[in-house]
């Protein structure tokens, strides 16, 4: 869960309207925190090269078929998708605004950064969920649908080999509520746990470093 | 794919949403509400509006009923019995719980069937019966009885009085009537005391509340108008007057609006125009105006269901076109298709195939020309034949004119008679002695020849044969042995040539005589 900055959103407002030089300045100290964790996170990737060769190989029939292929690695891509922003971000379905954030956006650097987080043995293969005289096909996203019944675990060893799955908020001993997978990954989940929570306390102290200073502004006016 | 990122930090900002949804959804209700309230202020003003128009209606439709009755007795001469018979459906109304709206109808077509008041009323206290029993309306009931009373039975038999069809058309209609009161009689009283009937009695009774209530609407608006005959005309009158004023006023305060608006705007010259415009307006006249929109209606609708039709009949009429078009597309296909099977023209197009002159094929085409009905073709090649058929008797003169060519075998006969003529003098020669052979005559070297006789004959160690053979006489044949028949002649030969040619002998050919020499 992400730390909740209670009034965070309204001080951005008030920053970015009444003192914009101190909405820079938190911008400015906010990013110059999220940098390090993010390239670090970049430097995750792995080369092309390292990957299952049929992964990184562009296909010759994308532009003549009419379905989205299975994403493509390309370690400048992946690179290229990992990045931070410090923009609120659309409240989500809870309620909650994101303030500083760090994204993996490329679908083939998301496809390394969780392979194996749900099934670390690969999908079912189709033939596997019926029985051996059923015509049944399941066309579900469920099933691995490839000829090889192996080609998931396949796919994951490999991705193993080069870097493990890390969660970054482990169940911690006495935790109250479900445990989630939902912060397990190989890229920026293992850069922020690496992190040690070091770019959550600086994005909080530049708010509020900025709030302080806003506050003294508004005081002395 | 769902968001791979981490949220650094985050603020709870749904609070504001829900309270503006909780806002918003209070809004709304209120909103409902007060449109409830206006909905059922409305509607209750309109049932109420609705529920005079439909009592006026209810007494007008009542009104109508009785006048017409009382109309067809004065047209029967029973003119006296109109009170008598407004207070005999009158009481039945009240007594069996049936409405005047069915009775009056119902003794009406008895009235106008029997032509008496007693008999009529007689008959329907039947039919009221007979509706009780059967569940029919008493209209309907009284009209099977009318057509009984005619002779008319057929329709009696759906009643179950168990009698035939020949049994009903054998009675007398009295005999009908008496049988249906002993099967039904007092169905009709009955039916009254049961919970039926008493709702039917209630449903009279609010039916004549509502014609009272619809009576006093109109007397009503009859007397806003100054009570009277001419009472409700006058209210009618006032009613289109007070509407051309509403719309008046609808329009003049349009104008005052649009007036008012072009001032703020400082748009001194439409207010102008509006003012003269609304000062041209052209006086109403004729309907009211919801009534003349419902005519411009009418007359719009009318126009397009005239375009409609003319559009439909246009389309009726190029489809004919298009069909008579494909039809003769159609005909004319099947003309080529069977020029493939007429012989005549068959014959004559193999003949145009095979080798034939010119002439024979400028023949044959005008004779194709003419089958097929190509008169400009015929008339072209009709004109080449002639020409040609002028060549050919040119052509036919000229010979004619030509002399006799002079026969190559002229000089044959008579050379053919000389040998003839030799050959006879040879033979008148005979044969004489025995070892030399004489011929007499001509010799063939004389001239008349083309070659020389002697040259075929055969060669004597002496030169030619003995100068005898030149001299005219008889021939000498002599024989040498003795002589055979012509058996052993034959014989004798065959053998002969059989050695000749076993013998193995050479042979020589003489190229320029043409003769065989043995070696």
């Amino acid at each position: 869960m992400p730390v909740e900055l209670k009034g965070a959103d309204k001080l951005r407002k008030a920053l970015r309207q009444f003192e914009p030089d101190l909405a820079k300045a938190q911008t400015k100290e906010m990013s110059a925190a999220l940098k390090p964790i993010t390239n670090k996170a970049r430097g995750f990737m792995p080369a092309s090269a390292s990957q299952l060769s049929g992964w990184t190989k562009a296909s010759s029939s994308t532009e003549t078929t009419n379905y989205r292929h299975f994403p493509k690695y390309d370690q400048t891509e992946a690179k290229r998708g990992v990045k931070y922003s410090t923009s609120p971000s659309k409240p989500n379905k809870r309620g909650f605004v994101s303030l500083a954030r760090i994204i993996n956006s490329s679908a083939g650097g998301a496809i390394y950064e969780t392979a194996g987080r749900k099934n670390p043995t690969g999908q079912p293969s189709q033939a596997s969920t019926r029985g051996v005289f059923s015509d049944y096909i399941d066309t579900s996203n469920k099933v691995n649908k490839s000829l090889n019944p192996n080609a998931g675990k396949q796919f994951i060893a490999r991705a193993n080999s080069l870097s493990g799955l890390v969660n970054a908020r482990p169940r911690q001993e006495g935790q109250v509520g479900r445990s989630t997978r939902k912060m397990t990954g190989r890229v920026i989940f293992k850069a922020f746990a690496e992190d040690q929570g070091k770019v959550t306390a600086a994005v909080i102290k530049a708010i509020e470093n900025s709030a302080g200073k806003f506050r003294s502004r508004t005081d002395g006016k | 794919m769902a968001d791979l990122k981490i949220d650094i930090a985050s603020v709870f900002s749904g609070k504001k949403a829900f309270a503006d949804a909780s806002k918003s959804t209070i809004g709304l209700n209120n909103q409902v509400k007060t449109l409830s309230k206006s909905f059922l202020g409305l509607f209750t003003a309109q049932r109420l509006a609705r529920s005079q128009f439909n009592a006026a209606k209810a007494f007008a439709a009542d009104d109508k009923a009785a006048r017409v009755l009382s109309r067809s007795l004065n047209n029967l001469g029973l003119a006296y019995a109109d009170p008598a018979v407004k207070t005999f459906i009158a009481d039945l109304e009240k007594q069996f719980g049936v409405l005047d709206d069915q009775l009056r109808p119902a003794f009406q077509r008895l009235l106008t069937t029997t032509g008496d008041v007693a008999k009529s009323q007689s008959l329907l206290k039947t039919a009221l019966d007979l509706s009780a029993a059967s569940g029919i309306d008493v209209v309907t009931v009284a009209g099977d009885l009318s057509k009984g009373y005619v002779g008319q039975t057929r329709a009696l038999a759906k009643y179950g009085l168990g009698l035939t069809q020949a049994q009903l058309k054998g009675m007398k209609f009295e005999e009908v009537q008496a049988k249906i009161n002993s099967l039904f009689g007092g169905q009709a009283a009955v039916a009254v005391d049961t919970y039926s009937g008493k709702f039917n009695r209630l449903n009279v009774a609010i039916a004549n509340a509502n014609e009272t209530l619809g009576k006093g609407f109109l007397e009503g608006l009859t007397a806003i108008g100054g009570g009277g005959t001419k009472g409700f005309d006058n209210t009618l009158g006032f009613i289109e007057d007070l509407s051309q004023a509403a719309a008046k006023f609808q329009r003049n305060f349009g104008v005052g609006v649009g007036q008012f608006l072009a001032i703020l705007r400082g748009d001194f010259a439409a207010v102008k125009a509006l003012g003269e415009s609304a000062g041209k307006s052209a006086p109403f006249m004729g309907a009211i105006p919801s009534i003349q929109t419902e005519l411009n209606k009418k007359a719009a609708w009318d126009r397009i269901d005239q375009y409609r039709k003319e559009n439909a009949l246009q389309a009726k009429l190029l489809a004919a076109k298009k069909a008579e078009l494909k039809a003769a597309k159609e005909a004319n296909a099947l003309k080529k298709a069977g020029t493939l099977f007429d012989q005549q023209q068959t014959s004559v197009i193999a003949a145009l195939k095979g080798k034939i002159t010119d002439e024979e094929r400028v023949r044959l085409e005008l004779q194709l020309a003419i089958l097929t009905g190509n008169s400009t073709e015929a008339s072209k090649l009709a004109g080449q034949l002639a020409k040609s058929q002028g060549l050919t008797a040119d052509l036919v003169a000229y010979l004619r004119d030509l002399p006799d060519a002079k026969n190559p075998f002229s000089a044959w006969a008579s050379y053919l008679n000389a040998i003839e003529a030799q050959v006879k003098r040879i033979a008148v020669g005979g044969t004489t002695g025995g070892g030399t052979a004489a011929v007499t005559g001509t010799s063939m070297s004389n001239g008349n020849g083309m070659f020389d006789p002697s040259d075929f004959l055969p060669q004597t160690p002496g030169g030619k044969l003995g100068a005898g053979f030149n001299q005219p006489g008889t021939v000498i044949v002599n024989v040498a042995g003795s002589v055979v028949s012509e058996g052993e002649l034959v014989d004798a030969v065959r053998n002969g040539l059989i050695n000749s040619s076993l013998s193995g002998a050479g042979s020589l050919v003489a190229r320029r005589t043409g003769t065989f020499a043995t070696l």
